[in-house]
């Protein structure tokens, strides 16, 4: 640390000149990342001022009068029911991800690092791992493939004798389809930063606790858990910091014309009015709403973090 | 990861637990085939007769032995468009990405560079705040790339959090391997290329990785940006193949073949737009645990 500051001290002494020629090479070869930035990162967030102007394609995003009121397109939005549809369908899909879905990682992770063969191990995780490489589109594919009507799963029911299942065209069936599939997606991966932290215990605790006489569950209970804790409560928070955002592939790919109200959620509600239906200033406000939010509980998750001293993201 | 084989929990006095073992291990492979059966059983049905998938017979084993699907889609010439216009996309995008990656990557690496801190934050903001969908299509809109593949590529070119592992692992390199260079003559452009590139290829076959995988991947911009159907990745084709399968762009399913056979035509279409990600799969998933590994190592 104190070496640090003394060159600090020194680099504040160089001149701006004199740390350009100095060290050109590295600046130069900034120049292709950094225009990224600018040009596609940056400069978009000028297109944001729309949400407050009468836009119009012909006159461009400059050329275009504002709003009057400044704030008409957010009233608009605000006023709008199926906005608050879709900010709460985002909220409750989230909320059913987070409680079915995050203890499902741990719980995989503790049972597969109990098993003692490495390749049982290796197998395990190699297929595990599979459905997070798949595309939203192939597993929108799949899921529409298995549980359709003429799916498997309703054969079997009626093989059986019962009464086919619409699993996706009912609203509360869909729900538990789009939770299921996300846990499909991503359970299994999720289980590696729990593996890593479970592989960081240390082994004379376990044996510790066996000399006590604990069994394996008891050991799991009293030692495993405690010592991963932490990892799990910064995972936890860092899922919190998400609460108000959901991508736009998965619910897109699931959903269709008999769930709408109970699958619309953000993303989906601005490609809807913005890009199909051309109403770019009021999705404007929608993507203004969602990601002043969404930076909000990010920004919070990350200091909650900070301060447990795990260090957050930035 | 070497830990989690080293280690070996319930062996310190040679105890079994017979009875956890049995409920863990069938835990996991009710799991496990959870994962993998979806993927079988569409394969299953995509070589299977039209008359077993109708009734409904089809599960895990194809029945009635009918490669005719496969056929349908070889001979769709839209499908196999899509498949190498996705191929040299992908391939575009990945190899500008690294490009970039490294070239952000390393400068931030340096903890003498002036000005460092200010790069970081300049790297960082984006991460938390962007334009939304509305902003960046009104932009790429008004860069005149609507429509045009380098609206799939410009647009996401540097990934932040692909910089960073980049960054974090050039930091590990010794810097004492840059200095011997520098006394040697080398300026940073010889140093980066000769000596510190050579020294991280498992680093960026992992990036690389990520990057490739997340533009195959990818459908949302496609959705977005592309209209023409002549430049539809393979997502794009795929989605209108299973979910669109009765407008009129999907040409395979016209000339009078029935639902049925657009069913096994489907799942043919699902299988093979699953095959390239299966191909590189064993080297993805060393990778990717490393680079989940790697970026979990905070600074």
């Amino acid at each position: 640390m104190q070496k640090d500051a003394v060159k600090q001290v020194k680099y504040k002494r160089m001149g701006f000149f004199k740390a350009i020629a100095k060290y050109k090479w590295l600046y130069l070869m900034l120049i292709i990342p950094l225009s990224q930035y600018f040009l596609f990162r940056y400069a978009p967030l000028s297109g944001l001022q729309v949400a407050f102007k009468d836009f119009s394609v012909f006159k461009g995003i400059g050329g275009s009068p504002w709003a009057t009121p400044i704030f008409k397109y957010f009233n608009e939005v605000f006023s709008s029911p199926k906005f608050w549809t879709a900010v709460w369908n985002t909220v409750k899909l989230n909320l059913l991800d987070l409680f079915f879905g995050f203890p499902i990682p741990i719980i995989l992770a503790i049972m597969v690092y109990e098993m003692r063969s490495v390749k049982v191990k290796r197998l395990y995780q190699t297929l595990m791992y599979l459905p997070h490489f798949l595309s939203w589109v192939i597993i929108g594919s799949l899921v529409a493939k298995i549980f359709g009507t003429n799916g498997p799963i309703n054969n079997l029911i009626s093989q059986m004798g019962g009464t086919p299942v619409n699993f996706l065209m009912d609203e509360g069936n869909w729900v538990v389809m789009y939770v299921a599939t996300g846990i499909w997606q991503s359970a299994g991966w999720g289980t590696i930063i729990y593996l890593a932290a479970i592989s960081g215990v240390n082994t004379d605790l376990y044996e510790a606790a066996e000399v006590d006489g604990c069994g394996r569950l008891r050991r799991i209970w009293y030692v495993t858990l405690p010592c991963i804790m932490p990892t799990i409560v910064i995972m936890l928070i860092l899922r919190l910091g998400q609460m108000v955002g959901i991508g736009f592939e998965r619910p897109y790919v699931m959903m269709n014309k008999m769930v709408t109200d109970s699958a619309d959620v953000i993303s989906t509600f601005v490609y809807d009015r913005g890009i199909l239906n051309r109403q770019y200033p009021f999705a404007t406000a929608v993507d203004i709403f969602g990601s002043v939010v969404n930076m909000c509980f990010v920004i919070g998750a990350n200091i909650v973090t900070r301060r447990m001293g795990e260090g957050g993201l930035f | 990861m070497s830990n989690v084989a080293a280690a070996k929990p319930g062996r310190a006095k040679g105890r079994r637990y017979i009875g956890s073992e049995i409920v863990f291990n069938i835990i996991l492979t009710i799991f496990v085939l959870v994962c993998v059966l979806p993927v079988l059983h569409v394969i299953a049905k995509s070589i299977s007769g039209r008359a077993p998938v109708v009734a409904g017979k089809v599960y895990l084993l194809p029945k009635e032995i009918d490669t005719s699907a496969y056929a349908s889609v070889f001979n769709d010439p839209t499908m196999i468009k899509s498949m190498w216009f996705s191929i040299e996309w992908t391939v575009i995008y990945t190899a500008l990405s690294m490009v970039s990656t490294i070239l952000l990557a390393y400068p931030l690496s340096k903890q003498y560079l002036p000005g460092r801190k200010t790069l970081m934050i300049i790297v960082l903001i984006p991460m938390y705040f962007t334009g939304g969908t509305i902003a960046n299509f009104l932009w790429v809109k008004q860069m005149g790339l609507i429509d045009s593949p380098w609206s799939l590529i410009l647009p996401i070119l540097t990934s932040t959090y692909n910089t960073i592992i980049l960054r974090n692992f050039f930091e590990s390199i010794p810097p004492s391997l840059e200095e011997s260079a520098k006394l040697d003559g080398c300026n940073d452009w010889q140093i980066l290329i000769r000596i510190i590139l050579p020294l991280s290829t498992a680093s960026l076959a992992t990036i690389a990785l990520f990057y490739a995988v997340a533009r195959w991947n990818n459908y949302a911009d496609v959705r977005y940006y592309i209209n023409t159907s002549s430049k539809f990745t393979l997502q794009m084709k795929l989605y209108q193949v299973v979910f669109a399968s009765s407008s009129s762009d999907v040409s395979m399913v016209e000339g009078g073949k029935n639902a049925v056979l657009a069913e096994t035509i489907q799942c043919a279409a699902v299988v093979f737009s699953t095959v390239p990600i299966l191909i590189v799969y064993p080297f993805l998933q060393k990778y990717f645990v490393q680079g989940v590994m790697i970026g979990a190592v905070k600074e």
